[in-house]
Order: structure tokens, then sequence, then C-alpha cells
């Protein structure tokens, strides 16, 4: 499917000829951009501010948003925001040298502005958001804190053969099922993260213990990336709808350190998630060694959202999937924002954890 | 790729629309009902004022047909396209955006039957052969009760009788296609026929083309020493109408009605693919660091092929029995049994060719097909029990069968041997009754006001619910003196079928799909208003205006597909509201001689959808302004001219309108303030044609009709993006693709 929209939008530009024509930036002006997310399960809120300027102006090289203020009504209660910045490696835009080369620049850190508000986000409260920066409109948003969710997960497995050149092998997945027991605090909207934890040991003989050899039992806890969370055609057949969240550029996934699924409420009623798991080790080939190998574990975790995260989400996801409705050739990009007189959301959830699932699939190797 | 543009550009070549040179006729008489179906010839200050009706426009087969024509027939949807208060969308399309509609919602009847399908060649052709067309009757508010299920228009289209008396006909060729018309009487004056063929030859033309590109493709192969590539194309289009007619007496006619129109396209792009194996796996060879540091040769050498291919397959069947009667002098009955099927189908192949321990070959088929079979029945009654009342009422029956599916497939095989072969189909089927009744009186109230009351109830059960309708429609007209005369009209209209489409290309792509529980009919309200006059009796000014809401639009908001997804087609589609207002003015001027037309719109177009943007927002056919100004002349017997120009302010589409940047300033998230935030740049465009008619030594009738399309080669935008130099700046590109056209034609009339 992909391909022949290619090759569509191949064939319309081949056939076609491209003129350049003037675009109005007066229409637009800098404003301030707000991505928040009020977590009542960890008692505290994140804003990543950053400055929007319009599109089609040259870049600006020393752009800074100089907030003046940025603070959080709980309840009517005015709490400020303090920095919690944070660093991240990142690439700078590819550029065209003095001798015509195509240079694509080496990573360098970058310090990357949050704010965070401490303190008490309880279940239902109304919150408000307000932020000033010189030289720009005041900008405000709303957002209500949903209920802790109510859920029973179920959790079976599945396999999945596929066939190449080579011959033919075999997927495992875990298969999760979702049923939502409070429906009465409905906000419509829900995320679903499934976080692996990884167990690795071994057990040395004495003999090696007495040359240096030390046993070890290490724990690793990461959010299952995109990647692991198939998207294969036996999925869609499946109906397992909703959308995924990745890493990259993407602030809410920073926050939630990893990759997530957005439901509606119907969507997640009928889901089956799929999380694709490679079978335990354990090895038995080393006469040094009287046991090792790895365990992992998997939980469900669910956030109700407010409707602001998940229509900002999925207009995100959109907008990145859809080149033909960049082109005007199909129905439309947007941005959802409920951020009044700036751009971004101000969202909030609660989350409910599953329980721990031992992995089912083992592999021996001797 | 250079091959694909130059078979692109000859389909594109041959696709230009036609008769963009129609006049129009407004407010002719008003066709009569009634077995006896001359046209009253009254003069035309009485004509203007006849009807209550607003916003109608009727045109003749002589006004359709007036020989000025682009590859020589009129296409009738471009015709409709140059009228006030019709947006065209995107050029060559045959897009119909009416009052804000958004394309899908006009109803195509062809001798009461409806059309889904109204186009050919991803919409550069019209579905309409005019060879057939009596007349029809375009309708853009104050929609009479007897119309409905569709919201914005409706085009009612009457096929000829053929000639109870007499044989004759037309063939007319042009570039790339031809047609040919013939009728006659099967029994003399009681039984006739009329036959009417349509066909391209853009498959034959294309065969020597697409051997040159071969051709050329191998001679480059031998010189540069590579595996040439090769392409295969073939494109037809056909449809064929039949009307066969019989007298019984002087007050019942039995008509048979039967259209079929077919598209087929077919290409495919073979490239070769070569298979090389070397010794240790790998073709580099490489030091400890990794580095290169020399090239194996292979030791075993096998050639294969990639092959892309795809078939598409669409168009519409229908087929009538009708039987009009006058069952005394006051009370005329007209019935209609009819069957209606839009079927399309793509089929899509790609396979590709490995090596691995023998040929391998896997191939991924994706099949679509979307298909809708209607079958109904029409009785619609006309009473006059008095001069002051004419009274329409009747009912409609359709069952109608929407059969969308969608197949993928996926086989492998070793020598010639199957290794794998597996298939799914989503294939889904809804039936459902639709049922309406009407009934209007178009009454004379005084001798200076007439009014025309009307209401339509229609009633459609979907799965889990069962949708209904009622439809109230009143217009009034104050005559307020011989030569002005003012009206107003009010109209609600609703429709349980839905074009769902995830892009706005005109392709088969596309599937009908009713309402749901969850997917509830469209529905609009307009009223409209307007001032018609005649200054003189050549110069004619009409001022109209609307306001028009629709509800419950759909609208794609999905990813990247060119087909809908079935199993969640409710729920990729997002629901929201219409508006549409504006004005309209015609000036026409009309001698023996000399036909001057200038039709203006005024427009707004909005949408509000909450998923997209919380605020009313601009839609993409959103045209302010559009002109059309045109003009015809004859210089004697044997010799016209025309000449047309079409302006409109141009489309919208979406562009970033901001960037959010963090911290680095460099790369940023694309922020869209609103949708359709862009004006892309103004359309406008000049046709020129010339005839020259001679009469043949046998006394038929012979015309050369050359053309000009865009005549000073402005390149018009279909599409537009914000694209980005190499320091990051943004601005905005458009892509044009039709150039200036000249055609020629020959037609001989018998």
């Amino acid at each position: 499917m992909k391909r022949a929209v290619s090759i569509l939008i191949g064939a319309i530009l081949l056939t076609g000829c491209e003129k350049s024509f003037e675009l109005h930036p007066e229409d637009y002006s800098n404003m301030i951009h707000l991505e928040c997310v009020a977590d009542a399960t960890k008692d505290s809120v994140f804003i990543f501010p950053s400055i929007c300027v319009p599109a089609h102006t040259k870049i600006k090289d020393k752009v800074i948003l100089d907030l003046t203020g940025l603070s959080i009504e709980v309840n009517g209660e005015e709490r400020k925001a303090v920095v919690a910045d944070y660093t991240e490696w990142e690439t700078p835009f590819p550029y065209v040298d003095e001798n015509g080369e195509y240079i694509i620049p080496d990573p360098v850190p970058v310090v990357k502005h949050r704010f965070a508000v401490p303190g008490a986000v309880p279940e239902g409260a109304s919150l408000r958001i307000k932020a000033s920066a010189k030289g720009m409109e005041d900008v405000h948003g709303l957002a209500k804190v949903p209920v802790k969710p109510k859920f029973d997960i179920s959790c079976t497995t599945y396999d999945y053969t596929d066939y190449g050149w080579s011959g033919s092998w075999t997927d495992h997945y875990l298969k999760f099922k979702f049923d939502i027991k409070d429906k009465e605090n409905e906000t419509g909207f829900y995320a679903v993260q499934i976080l692996h934890k990884s167990h690795n040991y071994c057990e040395y003989t004495e003999e090696a213990k007495a040359e240096g050899n030390e046993d070890y039992d290490n724990e690793n806890i990461q959010g299952i990336t995109p990647e692991d969370v198939s998207e294969s055609s036996f999925m869609e057949v499946e109906e397992n709808d909703g959308i995924t969240i990745g890493y990259d550029g993407y602030r809410l996934s920073y926050y939630w350190s990893g990759a997530m699924r957005l439901y509606t409420a119907d969507e997640l009623e009928n889901a089956f998630l799929y999380v694709r798991v490679y079978p335990d080790n354990e090895n038995r080939n080393n006469p040094r060694i009287i046991r090792s190998g790895s365990e992992s574990m998997y939980k469900a975790v669910i956030f109700r959202v407010s409707p602001e995260i998940y229509r900002y989400s999925k207009a995100y996801t959109l907008e990145r999937n859809n080149d033909l409705a960049g082109m005007g050739l199909a129905p439309v990009n947007f941005t959802y924002s409920n951020i009044i007189g700036g751009s971004g959301y101000f969202g909030a959830m609660t989350c409910a954890e599953g329980e721990w699932i031992k992995n089912p699939f083992k592999q021996e190797n001797r | 790729m250079k091959k694909l543009h130059i078979i692109l550009t000859v389909i594109l070549m041959a696709a230009v629309p036609k008769g963009a040179a129609a006049q129009f006729m407004s407010d002719p008489p008003e066709r009569q009902d009634t077995l006896d179906a001359s046209r009253i010839t009254a003069d035309k200050q009485a004509m203007k004022h006849n009807s209550t009706q607003t916003g109608l426009v009727k045109l003749d087969s002589r006004r359709i047909n007036p020989g000025f024509a682009v590859f020589g027939a009129p296409d009738l949807i471009k015709i409709l396209q140059t009228l006030p208060g019709v947006a065209s969308g995107t050029e060559l399309m045959s897009g119909m955006y009416v009052h804000g509609g958004d394309g899908s919602d006009n109803l195509f009847l062809l001798d009461g039957v409806p059309l889904y399908q109204v186009s050919h060649m991803a919409g550069l052709f019209s579905s309409f052969n005019t060879d057939m067309i009596e007349d029809l009757d375009f309708y853009k508010s104050g929609f009479p009760a007897r119309y409905g299920g569709r919201l914005s228009s409706v085009v009612d289209i009457r096929t000829k009788e053929g000639d109870f008396e007499k044989y004759h006909g037309n063939i007319s060729i042009g570039l790339i296609d031809g047609h040919a018309q013939v009728e006659g009487p099967l029994f003399k004056g009681k039984t006739s026929f009329n036959v009417g063929l349509r066909r391209t030859w853009a498959d034959v033309l294309t065969i020597p083309t697409i051997k040159y590109i071969n051709h050329k493709e191998a001679k480059d192969a031998r010189i540069y020493g590579y595996d040439p590539s090769e392409i295969d194309g073939h494109y037809e289009m056909r449809d064929f109408n039949v009307k066969l007619t019989h007298r019984f007496s002087e007050r019942n006619r039995l008509t048979f009605n039967f259209y079929n129109g077919r598209d087929g396209l077919r290409i495919s792009d073979s490239e070769p693919a070569v298979y090389n194996r070397y010794e240790n796996g790998g073709r580099y060879i490489y030091d400890d660091e990794w580095n290169i540091i020399g090239e194996r040769q292979p030791i075993e050498t096998h050639k294969g092929k990639d092959v892309i291919g795809g078939k598409m397959v669409w168009g519409n069947t229908t087929g009538s029995l009708n039987w009009k009667s006058d069952l005394s002098g006051k009370l005329s009955s007209d019935i209609t049994l009819f069957y209606t099927q839009s079927r399309s189908r793509i089929f899509v192949d790609i396979s590709n060719w490995g090596w691995e321990d023998g040929d391998v070959i896997t191939s991924v088929t994706d099949e679509n097909i979307s298909r809708i079979n209607d079958m109904g029945l029409n009785a619609d009654f006309l009473w006059s029990p008095h001069k002051a009342h004419r009274i329409r009422f009747g009912a409609n029956v359709q069952n109608h069968t929407y059969l969308p599916s969608r197949t993928t497939s996926t086989s492998m095989e070793l020598n010639g041997k199957a290794l794998m072969d597996t298939s799914e189909t989503q294939g889904m089927t809804f039936s459902g009754l639709e049922a309406s009744l009407y009934i209007e009186d178009e009454m004379e109230l005084t001798d200076i006001l007439k009014a025309n009351f009307g209401v339509r109830a229609s009633l459609y059960p979907a799965t889990g619910k069962v949708w209904h309708s009622i439809e109230p429609r009143a217009a009034f007209k104050l005559q307020v003196s011989d030569n002005v005369s003012v009206k107003a009209s009010y109209a609600e209209m609703s429709q349980f079928s839905h074009l769902v489409a995830c892009t706005y290309i005109d392709l088969p792509t596309n599937c009908w799909m009713p309402s749901t529980a969850k997917v509830a009919p469209l529905k609009s309200r307009q009223v409209a208003g307007g001032v018609y006059t005649f200054i003189t009796p050549e110069l004619k000014l009409n001022v109209e205006g609307w306001y028009k809401t629709m509800d419950h639009l759909l609208e794609y908001s999905g990813t990247n597909m060119l087909f809908p997804a079935l199993s969640s087609w409710e729920k990729d589609f997002s629901e929201g509201k219409g508006k549409s207002y504006g004005a309209e003015v015609e000036l026409t001027y009309d001698t023996e001689r000399t036909s001057l037309a200038a039709y203006y719109t005024l427009s707004w177009s909005l949408r509000k959808f909450d998923d997209f943007f919380s605020e009313w927002y601009n839609d993409r056919n959103d045209n302010r302004h559009k002109l059309t100004l045109m003009g015809t002349y004859k210089f004697g017997k044997r010799f016209e001219a025309y000449a047309s120009w079409n302006y409109h302010t141009g489309n919208r589409v979406t562009f970033p309108s901001h960037i959010a940047y963090d911290g680095t300033k460099t790369y940023g998230q694309e922020i869209y303030n609103e949708p359709y935030n862009t004006k892309l740049p103004d359309y406008h465009r000049l046709d020129l044609g010339l005839n020259f008619k001679k009469t043949t030594k046998r006394g038929n009738l012979s015309t050369w009709n050359v053309s000009i399309y865009n005549a000073y080669c402005r390149l018009n935008p279909i599409m537009g993006y914000l694209d980005w130099d190499d320091k990051g700046n943004y601005f905005g590109t458009y892509v044009g693709v039709v150039p200036i056209i000249p055609t020629v034609s020959y037609s001989l009339k018998f």
C-alpha cells in the first residue's frame, strides 16, 4: 500500500512542473508552545515549554524562549514551576558547506528545558496552566485529572509463523486483553504501556570463583519500544486498534520512557495488544558456570488520560504518516491544541498497573 | 522513471476536458411531463419567470453540443463546473462541489436512474455521451420534493428518444476518441431506437509510444552496459447507451433504457534483478578495521525480474423500464423500474525475484473491490385539478446492496513449485431498503405570486438503527414587473449513502458505504433567493444568494492509505459540519450571431470537524471568487469562433504554520494552526475554438473543430507543499501538470 502511494506521488511530481509561490509570514507571529502532563499517580506535573516561530520564515538562530511566568493552578491554588532540565544528544540540521558538500553534523549534547510542579494532583482536580514570555502573548489551558482506572487484565500466548526464502520461523507474542471495570469514571481515552523487566544472572563454580569470577544478578526495567509492538498484518485482522507513540522527538514519550499505545475506550475494550517476546535463555554449556541466563517479566500499565492527550497524540501520529495530506491530496494535516493563545496541549492522567507476568517462553542451550 | 513521465504525459494529454464551450439557458420553458412533450415556444419574457425554482440551470442538446470542444466532444461535467456556485476542485478532474458540498453529494439521474460513477479515466472524461442527451435540469438549491437522497445538487439527465420516422445519426472522430450515435424507427411511427457508443483509442495510441520507450531503453542499455527495464501500459474507456421507445397510443408510452460504461487500466514495470553469489559470502574484502580493501568476483550469477503491475477496472451499468401514461386529462403517471450497478476493482501485483539455491519468486497481491447494486421503483404522478394547482406526488423504493471487499495474498514459489500461498479476505455486505414518499404543489396564489410547497419523507433501516428524515421544501416567486421577478426557497435534504475515500484523487479507490448505527445520514438545509431580470430582450441579469448548512459530513482521519480499511471505516472517518454562503451573478447577452456570458460567484465554504480543529475553518475548495467569461460569434453559416476565460481563487492546502523548536533551534516540530490555512495561487485559463462547417455533396453537415485548451499555457496548481532549502528556509511549492493543448476533430451528421 505504501509503495502504491509513493508511486502515485512520484508520478504526479514527475509529470508536473514545480513552481514556488509566496507565503505570508506576516499572518503568523512567535508564540509559546507547551506540552504538559499532570500525573496524579506521581503527584507531579511536567511541562515542556518551547518557542513556536512561523514556519515559512528563515530559521532564527537566536530564538530563545524567555519565560517570565509559568505556573499551575490546582483547584484554584497556584503553584510555581521549577526547572527540571535534562540533557540529550541530538544531530544538528544538515547543511551545505562552502565546497558544496552536504554535511551531516555530529550529534551534540543538548539541554532540554523542562519544568516540574511538585505536589499532589488529586483525582478529579481542575487544573489551569498559565505561561508568559517576553514578546509573546500569554497562554493558558485547562485540564481535569481523571480517576484512577480499574481493570481486569488477561494475558495469553500467541505464536506466529512467517516464511522466507531460507525457510520459516516462529515469533512468540504475549496477547493482552483489557476489561474496563469502572466505566462510570470514563474519560473515553486510555493509554497502555508494557514494561519489560529483565533479570540476568550467573552462578560460577567454586573453581571459577577462585579464579576471580563473581556471581552476578542484575535487573533492568524499561518500556517496550515500538519495534517490539509488532505492526504485522495479522494484528490488523485482529482489530488491534490504537496509536503507537514512539520516542522520536515526542515529549510525551520522554515522560513515559517507553512506547505506549493510545486507545479510545471502545477500541481498548475490543483490542488485543500483542507484544513480541524472546524466549528466556538458560545456558548449561560452560562447565565453569553452574547456571546462567536471563529471566524476563512483563507488566501492563494502563493510563486513563484526558481527551487532550489522546487528541494531540493522534493528530501528531497522523501528521507523520500521511504524505498525501501534506501535499493537499488527502484530508487534512492538523495539530490539536488546547493552549489558548499559543499551541500544544495540557492534559492529565492517572494510571493503574497490572501484575508482573513471567515470560512463558524458554530456551535451553546445552 | 522518465518513461513513467512520458506515459503519464501521454495519458494526461489524451484527457483534456471537453465542451468548455457550452452555453447555458437559464429557466427555459418547464419540461412537459405529459406525453405531449413539445416545447413551449413562448417568447423569452414569458420563459424567464414561469417557475418558482431557484438555483436551476436547464441545458438542452442544442446548448450542450455547440460544436466547440477539445478533442471533439463536449463534456457534461466540465460544462457544469463552469457554472456559478460550482467549484471544480482539481484541474481536469470531475469534481463538482456545489454550494460548499463535498463532491459525493450530487445526485446524477440518467433517465431517472441514479448513477454512482460519473467519470471515466480518473475524472478526466465524464460518463455521459452528449450525443445521447436530450436535455438536463441542474438544481443547486430549492430542490423540489420529488428529488432526494443527496445534499448538494441534482443533475436530472434525459436521453433522446429515437426518431419515429427516419434514420439519422452522427459520427465524430477526435485525436484520442470517437463516438457515434444512430437513431431511427424500428416500426415506423410506433417504435424507435437510439444507440450511442463512445470509445477511446488511447490504448492503440500508446502501443507505439510504449514500444518506442522500451526500444530506447534497450538501446541505452546496450550502450551503457546494463540490463534494460520494460514497461507496459493500456487504457481503454467505452460506454454504450440504448434507448428503445414504443408508443402504445397517444397516451401511453413504454421506454427501455440501458447504459454501460467501463474503464480499464493496466500498467506494469519490470526491472531486471541480478543475484550474485560470492565466495565467503561477501562482495567486499575488509581489513581489520572494516575498511573496504577489495572486491570479489562472483562465482555464480543469476538473472530474474522484479515486476510491479496493476489493473483497475471500474464502471456503471444501469437499466430501466419506464412507462408514461396520461391517465386522464388531469392526471398522468411516470413509473420506472430500475437497476443500477457501480463497480470498481483494483488489483496490484508486486513480484520480486530472488535466488536461494534456485529461483524464488514471491508475489504479493492486493485486490480491492467496491460494488453497489440498487434495484428500485419510482412512481411519480402529476395531477392538475385546477389551473392554479399542479400537484406532484409519488413514492420511491430502492434496495441498496453494498459489497466492498479486500483480499491480500502472498505466494512464494521455488523453481516453479509453490512453497507458500496465503490469502486474507475482508468482505462485507450491507443491504437496506430506502423508501421515500413526497408531495408538492406548484400553486398560483395570486396573479403575481406563485408558491411551491412540498415535503419528502425518507426511511432507511441500518443495522441496529432505523434512520428517517422529514424534509420540508418551499419556494416562492413574486412577479414584480414583466421583466423582473423575485424568488426565494428553502429545502432540506438527507443522504444515506456515503462515499468514503482516503484521498482526493479521482480514482476508483473509494467505497460507497451506507449509514450505520454509528454513522448518521448526511443532512443539509439551504435557503436561497434572488432577483431575475431582463434588462432588454437580449440581455439578462440574475443575482442569486444562498446560505446552506450540512451535518454529519465525513472526512478521512487516518494514515497514508489509498483504500479505506473496511473493518474500521467508521472510526477512520471523523464527523463534522459544513456551511456555505455566497452570491452568484449571471449576465448573458444573446443574439442570432453573438452569444456572451459572464458568471461570477462570491462564496464562502467552511468546515468544522472537532477532531481536527475546534473552530470553523476554510474548506479546501473555498474559492472566494469565481469568474467565467464566454463568448461565441458566428461569422456566417460556415465559420464560428469561441473563447472562454475561467478564473477562480486558488484552492487551499494545509501547511505548517509554525515550527516548535526546543533547545537546539535546529530540528523542530511542525505545528498546524488550522486546517487549510494556505491558499494556492489563483487558477485561470483561456480556451479558444474555431468551427468550420460544410455541407457535403450528399447533404450531410460536416464540421472541423480546432480548439486550444489553456491557450497561454498557464500551469495551474493541482497540489502544493511546503519545502525548504539547504539553509532550512521554508517556502511554498506548487505542482501544475496541464500545459497548452491544441486539438482537432471532425464530425459528420447524416
